[in-house]
């Protein structure tokens, strides 16, 4: 797996989602990489927002019947 | 959409108008129609503020959707006091649902008499809403995002699974999943730096 490709995990990790030999392949990476590890930092703070949020499902509409006047 | 009157000043580059500054009177009848700015508030915030809102009134939908309705009312009626630089109308629209909420409850109570009628611009959401507030935002932000990056949010992380489980349901390979997950978090910080909430 090419350098690029493991860097683009960072995101997934920052996440949880890896698998396994993928988790592992990425903290060997990281490891090497100042760049990752100073990104993992501030992705993981976004994901730490993302906790108690409710995913947004798309298809929501405004009520049609909504006027002012 | 943000058409000016041909008599207003001219912006200057230092005082470029907000994103709100179309919305902000006074403004010529006709110039921008009533429907058009409910509208509008309802596609920005109408979901987000619903979600806050359900949380006040206990998961009671259609309470929940009137009091949205009066709070966008009332922000349409009290456009001149908005603060035209403001990043997000959010903090202002839920603290106008939170009175609206408590109001009506007052009301259910039977007791006689309202809240005031304060200067909005005065009103400050208690500390105990502030996570209920900052969700909101964080919510609005993910509305924010493409569509694509909304759903590779929704198929992995909302929804607990590996980005390989990702990829097999969305018919998509592994490292387009992890490269849309990558983007979505770089484009999630951004619409939070955005809307105030630093990451």
């Amino acid at each position: 797996m090419s350098a690029d490709t493991l860097h683009i995990d960072v995101g997934a990790h920052a996440l949880g989602l890896l698998e396994e030999p993928d988790r592992r392949a990425f903290e060997a990476h990281l490891a090497a990489c100042p760049a990752c590890h100073e990104e993992l930092g501030a992705l993981r703070e976004v994901a730490r927002m993302l906790d108690g949020v409710e995913p947004i499902t798309d298809g929501w509409q405004a009520r049609p019947e909504t006027r002012v006047s | 959409m943000a058409h000016r009157a041909p008599a207003a000043p001219p912006a200057t580059r230092e005082s470029l108008p907000g994103p709100w500054s179309w919305f902000h009177g006074p403004r010529p009848a006709g110039d921008v129609d009533d429907q058009v700015i409910v509208t509008e508030l309802y596609r920005v915030y109408g979901r987000p503020l619903l979600s806050f809102v359900l949380r006040l009134t206990g998961g009671d939908r259609h309470w929940a959707e009137d009091v949205v309705q009066e709070t966008m009312i009332r922000a349409w009626r009290s456009a001149h006091q908005l603060d035209e630089n403001a990043a997000s109308l959010l903090p202002w629209l839920a603290t106008v649902a939170r009175r609206i909420v408590i109001d009506d409850q007052r009301r259910k109570n039977a007791r006689p008499q309202e809240a005031g009628e304060g200067p909005l611009e005065n009103m400050h959401v208690p500390d105990g809403l502030e996570d209920l507030l900052r969700s909101v935002v964080v919510s609005e932000a993910l509305l924010a995002l493409s569509p694509a990056h909304r759903e590779v949010l929704n198929e992995t992380f909302f929804r607990d699974r590996s980005v390989n489980e990702a990829a097999e349901r969305l018919g998509i390979p592994v490292g387009t999943v992890k490269s849309r997950v990558y983007y979505a978090l770089k484009s999630l910080r951004i619409a939070l730096e955005e809307r105030g909430v630093t990451p």
